[in-house]
Formats: C-alpha cells, structure tokens, sequence
C-alpha cells in the first residue's frame, strides 16, 4: 500500500497536532458505538493476580494476603490490609489480624489508607495481564484497568458474531467470528482460526524458535535434545520462554530503527517526552507499509489501521498529560520547598535590619542630645559676653570643644552603665 | 485464581528458599496437605536427637481459617511428648483453633510457635484423658473445642 500522506510529511508538526486533536473526539465516538457493549462484558482485572515487575516493598504487602495492598485500610491501630481481606478476616473474628485489638465495627475502626499509600501502590510498575497472549506491557498499576479493557489489543472480547458465544482478542474483533478449525500448516493439528497464530508463535512443534540462551535456531519439538547441548545451561534454565521471546522482540524492535519505535513500543518514561516531541513522533510514524508484520497483520483496511494507530496515540497523550501532571505537582512542592527558606531567612534578615536600625537611632539621638546640650551652653556662654571679648569666648568655646572631644569617652562609660536593649 | 492459593504459593517459593533451623520441608506436591519435619535445636532432654513430622492441611479458607496441623506418627518419627500433644498426634494450641488463629500467621510462623512450644516444655508426659480422647475422638482437630484451662506450659 503506498503510503498516503508521503508527501505531507515535511509539513511542521503543528497541523498534525491540530488534526489528531480534531479527530480524537471522532474516535472517541467511534470506540463507544463500536466497542462499548463489548466493553462492559470484560472482566476487571484482578488486581491481586498482577505481576510486578519489580519486588515489591515489605511495607506496601498485605500480611494477609501478601500481595501488594489492594484498596487499603487501616485499623486504627495502626495496621494496614487489603480491604477486602481485612473484611474477610474481620467477619470470623472481629479482631486486628495483626495484634489481636478489638475491632467491633469495621466501619467506625477502620478508615482508607492515607493518600501517600495509595499513591505509591498506584506507581507499581506490573505486567500487562495479557502477557501470556503477547502483551508486553509494562504499566503502572493504576493504569493497567483501563489498557486491558479500552486499549490492549490481546483482551479477550465476546465474538462480533451474534451467535458465537466464545471470546476472541481484540485486534482480530473485525475479522468476524474466527471459531472454525482450520488445520496449522506446520504440524497438521486441528486448531481454531482464533488461535492459530499464539498456537504458531508458542506451541506448535514443528517452529523453528531460537533458544534464550544461546540464540541457535532449532525446531521447538527438539527443544530437550538442545538443552542438552546447548553451551550456556548450567543447571536450571534460567528464565520463562516466555521472557526469552520478549527479550528477543525487543531486540527485533530495536532493528528497525529508533523512528519507528513509538508506533508499537509503549514509551517507559513518558515523562520525558514533550509534547512536541510527541507531535513529531507523529509525524514520523511509520506508515502500513513499513510497520512490522506483527503491526500490520491484524488490520484489513487502512482505516483500521488509522484508527488503532490513533487509540495509541491517544492512550499515550493520557499517559503523558497524567505523567505531565505528576512533574508539574512535583515541581511546585519542590518550589515551594525551596522558596520557604528564602522567606524564613528575609524574614530574618529583616528583622535585624530593624534592630540595628534601632541600634543606629538611638546612638545618633545620643549623640545628637550630647551634642546640643554643649552647644547649646557654648552658644550660650558665647552670646551673654559681647564680641569684643572674642578671646573669652574663643576660650570657652575652645573648652567646649575640648569637652566635646570628651564625648566618646563619656559615651562609652553612659553605654556602660545603660547597655541598649535588644 | 484464589485468595488461599495464590498466597500459598508464595509461602511455598519463599519457604523453599530459606526455612528458620531446625525446620525443613519434607513434602509439598500440591497446595492442600504439605509435611514438615521440626527438630528442637536446644538440648531438651525430652526431644533431643529426634525429628518430629508435622502434617498440614489448607482448608478452601486459608488463611481466612486457621490450616489443620498435626503430627503424624512414622518410622524414626514420633509423636512428641507434651501437656498439650495427644498420642495420636493432635495439638491443643490456642494459635491453631478458630479464635486464636490471625490470617497474619503462616507456615513457617506456625512451626517456629510449634518448635517454641516443645522447646519450653519440661513435663514429660501427655495431656490428662489422653487414652480417653484418642479413642474416642472422631472430630477434626480443627472443629475440637479444646478448653485453654492451662497456660504454664
């Protein structure tokens, strides 16, 4: 298919941005005539089921169920449990499962955990639920719900056929009902349309699959005899076959040139990317006839595949303006963090300007008062005697000087005996 | 997937890796009956030298509901002598009755209360009614009404 809008593609980014923005409402209501009824008949996920993708810590597990909390309380003595466990363990005796405290009313003793919790229960990085059905993902706990029912193209979804009571992933939702056996090219077992391909990609015998270890290609039926040649087993095998083929994906991905990589690999540090940044990898993307067979595979018209190109896009703007607004948050507390010592120390600073300004008056008053008092008896002395006897005057003037340079002294004994209060 | 078997299998991989001394695990092929052995490392008289079989049994409930724990009596593993332990391997203890137990407890905690409770005895003898109870008992441990009339031991 030769790529439609080739030509455009040295436009800014800009009307792409406007023209994405446009359209998502249409999708929108796409998504709800066509997939909405579908939608509610999958199942939640099970929170407790999830795999994290790292250990998680001690302090977030409930020691009832020892997997990390799901929707938490917290007793009021202090000890945090799933809610649903706490309930469960409350209605056969009515204690802290922890410290054995009465809990009589489990509404008036218990109450949600603090925001802090759930906040760090909901960064969890966990693997998308569908990953035994090829789902890569790796997400945040908080956001897996909403990628397995809306997003995530492996979900199992009731078949478009009315009279199908079976379920199929979602990406093959336009191919009709596929529960016919057809028979797998390879090794001749009867198996349904549906589950050809991860009957292909996972099971069947006579694939050829590299090993994990030692990346030589061999029939998966002879997967016992390799393993014992193989040159990298040492004891056990380490790693699923299940991490060895996403390992391998990953590198495939990598192949294909970093351009290309938005368009399937969901980004894991969204909050790197700008929106600019977004925009152009938009404009970059890869069109059907360069996507990867994976990518293409699944869709029949061009539409489809605009459509599923612009679901991506729009759950990575969610994940962006939500990763977006979690940097935002983090930066006006470190501001204000920051900015509350300034103040402190303005606040400071200000009021021992005051005091040294105090300090400053009151020494200039002194000084001033001092400084009157003698003239003000020079002035005097010199005004009673008549100009012709200067001399006299000068005189007296003179010893006013002279007790004038006598004023530090004296000043410093007045400080002496009246040190200024602070 | 269940609230009890997932949990148990967690307990299994973690206790597979590292088991406190003197408690090592014997059998675990599924996730409803595991068998223990404990040993009692200080030098009690009383249990020296021997390594005693716990039996577990995981109810639908667990850890809602406390598991069933026994000893099962075996070549080279006997039943150990206690106030609290009948001869045909029940234990009275308040942890694994209805309203002592905590769904915070687990295997592991269980067989170092267990080891703790052997360690700390010095009465070699068994409980009073013994021979009464064991032949007449028809009841699973766990629906025993034990009456806790004696906590020195």
């Amino acid at each position: 298919m030769p790529p439609p809008n080739t030509p455009e593609e040295g436009l800014v980014s800009a009307p792409t941005t406007t023209a994405t923005l446009a359209l998502r409402p249409i999708t929108r209501d796409l998504e709800m005539t066509a997939a909405s009824p579908p939608t509610a008949a999958i199942p939640a996920v099970d929170l407790r089921a999830l795999e994290y993708e790292s250990n998680v810590d001690e302090n977030l597990i409930c020691p009832i169920c020892r997997v990390a909390l799901v929707a938490p309380v917290i007793t009021n003595c202090d000890h945090v449990f799933c809610q649903k466990c706490l309930v469960q363990a409350h209605t056969l005796n009515p204690v802290c499962p922890v410290d054995r405290q009465p809990l009589l009313k489990l509404s008036s003793e218990t109450r949600s955990a603090p925001k802090l919790v759930t906040n760090q229960l909901d960064n969890l990085t966990v693997r998308c639920p569908n990953r035994m059905r090829g789902c890569d993902l790796v997400v945040a706990r908080s956001l897996v719900e909403n990628h397995v029912s809306r997003y995530c193209d492996k979900t199992l979804v009731p078949c478009p056929h009315p009279s199908c009571d079976k379920t199929i992933a979602r990406k093959d939702m336009a191919k009709g009902c596929l529960h016919y056996e057809v028979s797998c090219e390879f090794c001749e077992q009867a198996v349904q349309k549906a589950d050809l391909e991860t009957h292909q990609d996972m099971e069947c015998l006579n694939r050829k699959k590299d090993c994990e270890l030692c990346g030589a290609e061999f029939v998966r039926s002879k997967q016992e005899e390799h393993t014992k040649e193989c040159p990298e087993v040492e004891g056990g095998r380490p790693g699923g076959r299940a991490i060895g083929r996403a390992a391998r994906r990953d590198d495939d991905a990598e192949g294909e040139g970093p351009a290309e990589r938005p368009a399937h690999q969901v980004p894991r540090e969204p909050g790197l990317l700008r929106p600019a940044a977004a925009a152009e990898n938009l404009s970059n993307m890869p069109l059907p006839a360069a996507a990867t067979p994976q990518e293409t595979a699944p869709y029949e018209s061009r539409d489809q595949y605009f459509l599923s190109l612009f679901e991506t896009m729009e759950s990575k703007v969610e994940r962006l303006s939500s990763a977006l607004t979690e940097v935002e948050g983090r930066h006006s507390m470190m501001l204000f963090n920051e900015t509350m010592p300034i103040k402190d120390q303005l606040t400071e600073i200000r009021s021992t300007l005051g005091v040294l300004g105090m300090h400053v008056r009151w020494l200039m008053n002194f000084r001033l008062q001092e400084r009157g008092r003698v003239l003000g008896s020079g002035g005097g002395a010199g005004g009673a005697n008549s100009p012709s006897l200067t001399g006299a005057a000068g005189q007296e003037t003179g010893g006013g000087g002279g007790s004038d340079s006598n004023l530090p002294r004296r000043l410093s004994e007045n400080m002496r005996e009246h040190p200024p209060r602070l | 997937m269940s609230l009890g078997t997932k949990r148990l299998g967690k307990e299994l991989t973690k206790i597979q890796k590292t088991l406190p001394p003197g408690i090592t695990l014997v059998k675990a092929d599924d996730l409803q009956e595991w068998l223990l052995d404990i040993q009692v490392l200080d030098q009690n008289p009383i249990y020296a030298g021997e390594t005693y079989r716990l039996k577990f049994r995981f109810g639908k409930q667990y850890p809602i509901e406390p598991p069933e724990v026994v000893f099962t009596k075996q070549e080279n593993r006997p039943i150990p002598m206690h106030p609290h332990i009948y001869s045909n391997g029940i234990i009275c203890l308040d942890l694994l009755g209805s309203s002592g137990w905590s769904p915070v407890q687990n295997v592991e905690s269980v067989c170092m209360s267990i080891q703790s409770m052997l360690t700390g005895n010095t009465k070699n003898h068994r409980p009073e009614g013994d021979a009464d109870f064991v032949s007449t008992n028809k009841a699973r441990p766990k629906d025993i009404e034990f009456y806790y009339h004696d906590n020195e031991v």
